[in-house]
């Protein structure tokens, strides 16, 4: 039996939107991730998935609850740790690419690794990774001399340079054509399973929900099982 | 290479963002046209100091030693005792008095010295003045003349020119009959200080003596040259014990203490002043890391989710600023001492010449310390603090705004 690895405990998020006026986003949330399990988090526009997902990411603070890691509140700690554990436990991939225009495609998959250690083997792994989501020949390349397929690619190799426990995807393939989602899709679930990496993964793509070991619906900020 | 330097560096480098580029490089000229500015004007003004010490000092005694009813005599009984003090280098009696000129037509003022040809040249500098003719070679009925005063009078090497002292006699029917003497001009000298090379000029002591009635061994003063002159307060305690209670001392640093003290005043004035081009240009490195911290925001939030700390985010930005304030301070520095160098080397007049300022060449002294030091540590440190401000701000902007309003 695979150990849980992040639990979420009465997790409570609003927002204020006027004058004592709140809009309650996250309404009582209680979830439990085993290592390396892969779940999908499905739910229409605005119904608060991605905030759930920076929250569980260490991104965003609760209202009220916990969010348990390796058994302990995320949030008791403060910016340096929590920063620290986010370089290194945690992986993030968005709906937009987020990669850095200023560097090119190994800089980009490298930088996490730079910020937990300056250390010549970060390029190695760099170099690894690139090979492994198929875009080698674009080693130099910068962003804006990549297609969208590449440039999610680039930031899927950027999320995994670190080994993370936990990779956070929201919406991945959101901004991608069905053809290069699919694919970009099925490489992703190849490299996370091979790594042996939690994924939680935030879409509305009923198909790519189907795939996923276990399946949670946000409807009105609740979380219901599928 | 850390990775705070090494998103800074990049960030820097960005060529794509032309505007941003134009931002940071009017930061950039603000601090080295501030620095520039500070290193020449502040050169410029210490050899204008410089240069005025050491025409005052070369040209005047370093310690003047007069009594308080009128004249010295048997001033040679206490010349001895002086130069035996050790740090004394030469001691010589000079009588100055103001006399009236004339030379054809033209007549003006002047400050007459009578000097002993054969010590005086121990006590100052002034042989190196000499345009023509010599301190040694004046002959007794001769008179050395500044350059100005010898175009004043258009009197040159072999005229004659008379010299009218205010001693006078009267005369049985009341009028006054002023004494004069007639000398050739033997020499002209140029010191490059207007007052002096227009007014000062030198005879020898027995022709003083002559015009003004005094005795043979008497003299208004005695000037002494000592190794140190920034010690000469020391020596006047030790001379002072030597020499009778009438007789008091004065050093150069008394005599021209207004002087000095205005140059020094305007001299920290100016700094102040300019240091301010500093300030304003510190103020545009606010703006342009506000205006980068603005663009990057995305950037900013990208980082933190890779879990980049507040801390490491301020680095980055101040980076920014630091990189902006070396570069302009730099580029001041080199710009400032290499036109110091200029200034040296090519010997750049002065609109107006001597008839205007006191210098007809402009001088120039480059301080490495404190001037130079301080102006680059100033610099650096307005950018630092200038930078912390946005840097700042940007290590607490919340990673999550800043990525889902891109």
């Amino acid at each position: 039996m695979n150990e849980k690895i992040i639990e979420l405990r009465n997790l409570h998020k609003s927002y204020e939107i006027g004058k004592n006026k709140q809009l309650e986003v996250l309404k009582n949330i209680t979830l439990e991730v085993k290592q390396g399990e892969v779940v999908g988090i499905v739910g229409v526009s605005g119904s608060g998935k991605s905030t759930l997902l920076h929250i569980m990411g260490s991104l965003d603070h609760p209202t009220a609850g916990q969010v348990i890691y390796k058994n302990e509140d995320l949030y008791q700690y403060n910016d340096e740790v929590l920063s620290n554990i986010r370089n290194s436990n945690f992986g993030f991939v968005f709906q937009f690419h987020y990669l850095i225009n200023e560097l090119t495609a190994l800089e980009n998959i490298v930088l996490p690794a730079m910020i937990l250690k300056n250390s010549p083997k970060n390029y190695e792994k760099g170099r690894t990774l690139l090979k492994e989501v198929g875009l080698y020949d674009r080693i130099d390349h910068y962003p804006n001399e990549l297609s969208g397929g590449e440039l999610q690619r680039i930031a899927i190799a950027r999320a995994l340079v670190n080994a993370p426990n936990i990779v956070f995807a929201d919406e991945p393939t959101g901004e991608l054509d069905n053809e290069n989602s699919e694919k970009v899709f099925e490489m992703f679930l190849d490299i996370v399973k091979k790594h042996g990496t939690t994924v939680i993964f935030v879409t509305h793509n009923k198909e790519f929900a189907e795939k996923m070991d276990i399946t949670y619906r946000l409807h009105y900020g609740k979380l219901e099982g599928i | 290479m850390k990775y705070q330097r090494f998103l800074a560096n990049k960030f820097f480098k960005s060529k794509k963002h032309g505007f941003l580029s134009f931002v940071s490089i009017i930061s950039i000229v603000g601090i080295i046209v501030g620095v520039f500015a500070l290193i020449v004007v502040l050169s410029v003004m210490n050899g204008f100091s410089s240069d005025l010490q050491e025409k005052i000092i070369g040209t005047r005694a370093h310690i003047y030693i007069s009594s308080m009813f009128g004249g010295i005599n048997n001033y040679e009984k206490y010349i001895p005792e002086i130069q035996s003090i050790k740090g004394v280098l030469g001691v010589s009696p000079v009588s100055s008095s103001e006399i009236m000129i004339k030379a054809g037509d033209s007549v003006t003022g002047g400050i007459l010295f009578g000097i002993d040809k054969a010590s005086f040249e121990e006590v100052t500098s002034i042989e190196k003045y000499m345009l023509t003719g010599g301190i040694k070679e004046i002959e007794q009925d001769e008179v050395i003349i500044g350059s100005e005063l010898s175009l004043a009078l258009s009197s040159s090497i072999g005229n004659d020119i008379t010299i009218i002292s205010p001693n006078v006699k009267i005369l049985p029917n009341g009028s006054l009959l002023p004494k004069t003497i007639k000398l050739k001009v033997g020499g002209i000298i140029k010191t490059g200080m207007y007052e002096y090379d227009k007014s000062f000029l030198y005879t020898t002591l027995e022709n003083f003596n002559y015009l003004f009635d005094a005795k043979k061994s008497s003299t208004t003063s005695i000037y002494v040259k000592v190794k140190n002159v920034y010690k000469t307060k020391e020596l006047m305690k030790k001379i002072q014990k030597k020499l009778p209670d009438n007789l008091f001392m004065r050093d150069w640093i008394d005599m021209n203490h207004n002087l000095f003290t205005a140059l020094h005043t305007e001299k920290f004035v100016m700094g102040l002043i300019l240091f301010v081009i500093i300030l304003v240009a510190g103020i545009n490195i606010i703006v342009t890391i506000v205006m980068l911290v603005q663009e990057k925001k995305k950037e900013i939030g990208i980082l933190r989710s890779l879990g980049v700390t507040q801390k490491g985010i301020r680095k980055i930005f101040l980076l920014q600023g630091i990189y902006i304030g070396g570069l302009g301070t730099a580029i001041g520095a080199i710009l400032g001492v290499l036109t110091c160098v200029a200034i040296k080397v090519f010997h750049i007049q002065i609109p107006g010449g001597g008839s205007v300022y006191y210098i007809s060449v402009l001088p120039v002294q480059f301080e490495l310390f404190p001037d130079f030091v301080l102006i680059v540590a100033g610099a650096m440190i307005i950018t630092i603090i200038f930078s912390l401000i946005p840097a700042n701000w940007a290590g607490k902007l919340d990673p999550i705004r800043a990525i889902r309003y891109e």
